[in-house]
């Protein structure tokens, strides 16, 4: 019997953890992303043409 | 007391999800808070071992030869009669290891975890270990031998363990995909009933931020039910011996995926504005009508693999009042994940809402030439 048969719940575990943690990783990414995009739209056209010289 | 769990996860769930409109960005505490949750669930639902008792052997060796209550349909009992061989059994030794000279085994008496101590004398091809021997709890994989009070030891799964999540005859380390399936078949239908709602609320009020929500909660709604097929499809691999039967179940969730699949074609075909968002509440609104009766009506009345079909005892394992289909720990859980999964639902809804809105506003002020997507890249 190898080593994943042995361990199958251990294994299955540690693969959903990591993809979880993937997807968490990505929705904070996306989140912050978003949330700068908004601010940068919320702000006034003159001032956005200003600061979007500088990035 | 299942019912008052059930509110629980689904009212924490719910709390958790709409405390912020959708439109809002969630705080820093939200989103660990989520993540925190859900990586519990999966830790909770994964980690610890299953272990039943004897008498969950016995039954598993004899289907439907004994009157237990079972998670599985009518007919998902019948397919697997007889197929399940090594049981996990959470024991106790209680007496000391005796070689049988006869048999060329080693032999112990060991009771089992249940309430009523059940005694059984289980045989090991080697000597056992001190330390199972000494152990208070001990799950042990058992084969059964033809007679219910005598078992042969395949492998020591584990010693002492903390957390034990119980066994279901016939599921098996499957029963775990509950966790997981169930709750993704409901986030769904509610998805479904949020855009339906929502696009009531633009049809009445000609909101555009209420045609942004309905389409994201459409999506998701359209997203959970593909992982819900999918799930449930690798469940039907293991306990009924293919991805696909077209049994019921999968078949009207298919339908209902084509129906929500159908809007986003007519969505997709449609230019942008007044007529575009109109059209697609209605259809919204008509697509909702088949959601109960493809998900709760028509697969209950055909007879089915899945549980809760036609001439199923139950209807099914987590709304079934019979306090022995869904044990309190399960329960606890099953409660956690629906929280987990709504909550989730709110994080995807508003990410969902928020990138509708954009999309739309970038569209808005490139066609009157403002020049802002550069700058919002």
């Amino acid at each position: 019997m190898g080593f994943l048969e042995r361990h199958a719940e251990y294994v299955v575990l540690w693969v959903t953890l990591v993809v979880w943690l993937g997807i968490a990783a990505s929705l904070l990414w996306m989140e912050r992303r978003l949330r700068r995009v908004e601010q940068q739209m919320e702000r006034p056209r003159e001032q956005r043409r200003f600061s979007s010289g500088g990035q | 007391m299942k019912y008052l769990l059930l509110a629980v996860g689904l009212g924490g769930g719910l709390l958790l999800a709409l405390l912020y409109p959708p439109e809002r960005p969630r705080p820093m505490w939200w989103q660990v808070t989520v993540i925190t949750v859900m990586g519990v669930l999966i830790v909770a639902a994964l980690a610890p071992p299953i272990g039943g008792t004897f008498a969950d052997a016995v039954y598993a060796n004899r289907w439907g030869t004994l009157s237990v209550p079972s998670l599985l349909s009518v007919r998902e009992r019948e397919r697997f009669r007889g197929q399940e061989r090594t049981v996990p059994v959470v024991l106790r030794c209680v007496s000391a290891a005796v070689y049988d000279t006869a048999l060329g085994l080693w032999s112990v008496w060991a009771e089992d975890d249940s309430p009523r101590r059940v005694l059984a004398r289980v045989l090991f091809p080697t000597v056992p270990s001190e330390e199972l021997l000494r152990a208070r709890r001990a799950i042990v994989e058992l084969e059964w031998t033809g007679t219910d009070t005598l078992w042969i030891a395949q492998r020591v799964r584990s010693l002492e363990p903390f957390l034990v999540l119980p066994y279901i005859p016939g599921l098996g380390e499957r029963a775990r995909i509950l966790y997981f399936h169930v709750p993704l078949a409901w986030i769904a239908v509610f998805a479904y009933a949020i855009a339906a709602l929502a696009a009531l609320r633009y049809l009445r009020r000609r909101d555009l931020e209420a045609e942004s929500r309905a389409v994201a909660a459409a999506a998701l709604g359209t997203l959970f039910a593909v992982l819900a097929t999918a799930t449930g499809a690798i469940w039907a691999r293991f306990n009924w011996g293919a991805f696909w039967n077209w049994d019921p179940r999968q078949t009207t969730i298919v339908v209902l995926l084509l129906i929500y699949l159908a809007y986003f074609v007519l969505r997709g075909s449609l230019p942008e504005g007044e007529r575009r968002a109109r059209l697609g509440s209605v259809y919204l609104l008509f697509a909702f009508v088949a959601v109960p009766v493809l998900v709760f009506i028509l697969p209950r009345m055909m007879e089915s693999l899945h549980p809760g079909g036609k001439g199923d005892v139950t209807i099914g394992p987590v709304l079934d009042p019979n306090p022995e289909a869904l044990d309190t720990l399960k329960q606890v859980l099953f409660s956690g994940s629906l929280l987990a999964f709504t909550a989730l639902f709110g994080w995807l809804w508003s990410l969902g809402v928020r990138v509708v809105r954009l999309t739309e506003l970038v569209r808005w002020h490139m066609d009157r030439g403002n020049g802002v997507s550069g700058e919002a890249r």
